[in-house]
């Protein structure tokens, strides 16, 4: 590979990268963002990985604005791996190379695997292993319940679901517990969260805010 | 044990009556779900559904192998079974986790003494299996060429050996499920099936997300929420991601169906 970027996410848009390995990786990055489109919006969008394993032979409907910009660059595949907890999205890992052809199933387990790993650091919002949750060392994406908590939560704090699971994050770190113990007693509506007052500097109306009785 | 349905081999002849019918039917539908607006989601869930009547077992999981060749569940047909599946992955122990790594049909009969005082290779697996009301259950490996990218695990309230009619009708099944995954990526064009995996595993979550926000708004169970979510798509003909990316982006609140009413007259032919 010869370089790699991670971009995190606002709301369903790409709003920057965070780390690039070199300037042409961060060239990637900024033509995408400018012109809205790309490996990394499409990731982004469809949820699931872009593989493109050489951009000059794309047909010019695939990226219009981008193609041409993108060809002035030895860039010639590119690929782009959403960081996601089914509906959050975190951002996306973009990745390249400066000659054409597939990744080797062995490179793509390997990119998946990083993608993985991305994605947990951004869950936990900490790049270093000091005090890490249970969340990193028991990936949290293959539990159904926390999931499930998840949802609920949403509905209950009227949030986001991004929000709903960081609010469930928080509890655990608050009350030193598992993220599995918390999301049981959501499940088992042993536990609710109450309305989270909606925040006017987002400028966003509080979605749902339907006055459900709180615990 | 409890006798929920006919034992295999008391309705023999009542059941091959339509036999040939219900096999039909079953891939008629499958077949279906592998057209228009192809969703993997869809297909695993109908998948595990049809498993369930045609093989004459109480519950169908599906197992589908991640990046790393850890089991992660796909679908299932009932609470119980998903029980049992997240217990096998998290233990890293069971049938369904041994056909994963093996490639080899694993059954457990409780009847044919394969392992009666559950002390055998998986005794935690075995004594929560019985616990769950479950007297056997068979784990059948889903190949792609050389590989083995998951299982399909059939759990029976009757303590006796699957008919082996049913048996190789349930590898068959393990194939088409196979078959299910090679199409998603022939349309969406990506030759990477780990990838395809991983996105068919991010849909699954999606789907827990979903039953979530509709169990906390209408006040379900979560089986009770999956029911109706799936219920909603046949009625609206739509496909189960359609129905959850609405769940979940609030664009359905009002119209999704209340409490487990029985739903909307079903459209299906």
């Amino acid at each position: 590979m010869d370089g790699a970027s991670l971009s995190v996410m606002n709301q369903t848009v790409p709003a920057g990268a965070v780390a690039s390995s070199d300037p042409l990786a961060a060239l990637l990055e900024e033509l995408q963002f400018s012109l809205n489109e790309g490996p990394c919006v499409d990731a982004a969008t469809w949820r699931r990985p872009v593989l493109e394993p050489d951009v000059r032979m794309l047909p010019a409907g695939r990226w219009p604005a981008l193609l041409a910009p993108l060809g002035d660059t030895p860039i010639r595949a590119v690929f782009a791996f959403p960081l996601q907890i089914g509906e959050i999205r975190l951002g996306v890992m973009d990745l390249y190379r400066k000659h054409p052809g597939q990744l080797s199933d062995p490179e793509l387990n390997t990119a998946l695997a990083y993608a993985d790993a991305a994605t947990n650091v951004l869950l936990s919002g900490r790049g270093d292993d000091d005090d890490v949750p249970d969340l990193l060392l028991d990936p949290v994406r293959h539990r159904a319940k926390v999931h499930q908590a998840t949802g609920m939560v949403m509905v209950q704090a009227a949030v986001t679901i991004d929000e709903a699971f960081s609010l469930l994050v928080a509890r655990s770190y608050a009350e030193d517990r598992p993220l599995m113990d918390v999301a049981d007693d959501v499940v088992a509506r042993r536990m609710r969260f109450a309305p989270v007052v909606a925040d006017p500097s987002r400028g966003q109306p509080d979605p749902g805010g339907e006055g459900r009785a709180r615990s | 044990m409890s006798d929920e349905r006919p034992d295999a081999g008391t309705s023999t002849a009542r059941r091959s009556a339509s036999r040939e019918e219900q096999i039909t039917d079953a891939f008629v539908a499958i077949a279906d779900t592998l057209v228009a607006g192809f969703d993997v989601a869809d297909y695993m869930d109908a998948l595990a559904t049809r498993c369930r009547d045609l093989l004459h077992v109480d519950a169908v999981g599906l197992l589908l192998a991640d990046v790393y060749g850890r089991p992660q569940v796909a679908a299932t047909s009932s609470h119980r079974a998903q029980l049992l599946e997240v217990f096998e992955i998290q233990s890293d122990t069971g049938p369904c986790v041994e056909c994963l790594r093996t490639g080899a049909t694993i059954a457990e009969v409780d009847a044919e003494g394969t392992d009666p005082a559950g002390t055998g290779r998986w005794p935690e697996f075995t004594r929560l299996r019985r616990e769950h009301g479950f007297g056997s259950v068979y784990a059948v490996p889903m190949r792609l060429r050389d590989d083995v990218i998951g299982a399909l695990n059939l759990f029976r309230t009757s303590p006796t050996a699957l008919d082996p009619m049913d048996l190789r009708l349930a590898r068959g099944m393990a194939d088409l499920a196979a078959i299910g995954l090679i199409q998603e990526r022939a349309i969406h064009d990506s030759r990477a099936l780990a990838a395809q995996l991983q996105t068919a595993l991010n849909t699954r979550i999606r789907i827990e997300q979903a039953k979530g926000v509709l169990a906390e708004r209408l006040g379900l169970e979560m089986d009770d929420a999956f029911e109706a979510i799936r219920r909603y798509a046949r009625a609206h003909h739509l496909r189960l991601a359609d129905v959850t990316e609405q769940i979940l982006t609030s664009t359905l609140q009002a119209p999704m169906p209340g409490p487990p009413a029985p739903g909307p007259a079903e459209p299906t032919p």
